[in-house]
């Protein structure tokens, strides 16, 4: 009897606690978004023998999204010294992550493309190596070189 | 009458308060003459001056023709916001990709590394239909 009436003590306790008085609100009709919150270069070190540029530090991006329609990223050529050339970039080692999550993401050599249509924060690590397409390229020594990366959201 | 008109716009369109973003997103438009205008709102909420440059594009990725922008290229200080008024052909139902793209960063415009490309869906339905 007393093991009875304790427990509908607390279930009544329970009722008793949801009952209050709540702020019950709504978002509303937010418009789709693709918003980039931060952008930073990352590094690459140059090895001559095999004429390959490695990714020392990764570049990243953070990209907020509501409803996105596609997140992607494509490599373009390898600028400096007032010259350009063309180089073959492999995005092996790339991430996307949604908070500690990691994102489903398709990397086809030069190009990524990932699922990034739910809401979120998204985080865009760019990882691999760019070997030169030209063989009898030959560098000056300390020279500053970049590969550009475009990462596109449509929304 | 102008400047009322911008402002009647930038209270119509979302506030957003990052770093490189446009508005409206995807959007489905009737084309009321041969001609269909449009406004976008790209913002600069980095730290420091951007260049920006609107490009159209065709639903497949392929550069889109029948468009006209009076200034193609903006160049923004932080913290600031541009309505960006497109003119495209609309006799026949269009299936667009509407872009702003980082060009350059600083007063120098130095070309960045990691281009931020913010784009938007519209479809115009044509005016001839």
């Amino acid at each position: 009897m007393k093991n009875i009436v304790i427990a509908a003590a607390i279930v009544a306790t329970a009722t008793i606690a949801n009952a209050g008085p709540k702020w019950n609100g709504n978002t509303g009709n937010l418009p789709d978004q693709c918003s980039f919150i931060e952008i930073d270069d990352g590094s690459m070190t140059y090895d001559e023998g095999s004429q390959t540029w490695s990714v020392a530090s990764p570049a990243t991006a953070k990209v907020k999204t509501r409803n996105a329609n596609s997140l992607s990223v494509s490599a373009g050529e390898l600028v400096g010294n007032n010259e350009t050339h063309n180089v073959t970039v492999n995005y092996n080692g790339s991430s996307v992550t949604k908070g500690n999550n990691s994102v489903s993401l398709t990397i086809s050599d030069d190009t990524i493309t990932a699922d990034a249509q739910t809401t979120g924060t998204y985080t865009v690590t760019l990882e691999g190596s760019a070997t030169m397409d030209d063989s009898e390229t030959f560098f000056d020594a300390n020279v500053d070189y970049y590969i550009e990366h475009t990462i596109t959201c449509v929304q | 009458m102008r400047t009322v008109i911008k402002a009647a716009l930038l209270c119509l369109l979302p506030v957003i308060g990052n770093a490189h973003s446009q508005s409206p997103g995807f959007e489905v438009e009737h084309a009321q003459g041969s001609t269909h205008s449009k406004n976008y709102l790209v913002s600069n909420e980095y730290s420091f001056p951007i260049t920006l440059k609107i490009e159209v594009f065709e639903k497949d990725g392929s550069e889109a023709t029948g468009w006209f922008v009076e200034k193609d290229t903006y160049k923004m200080l932080p913290g600031s916001k541009k309505i960006v008024s497109i003119r495209f052909d609309a006799g026949t139902t269009r299936k667009l990709i509407v872009c702003s793209t980082l060009k350059g960063i600083g007063y120098e415009e130095k070309t960045p590394p990691v281009v931020s490309r913010v784009c938007s869906r519209l479809i115009i339905n044509g005016y001839g239909g």
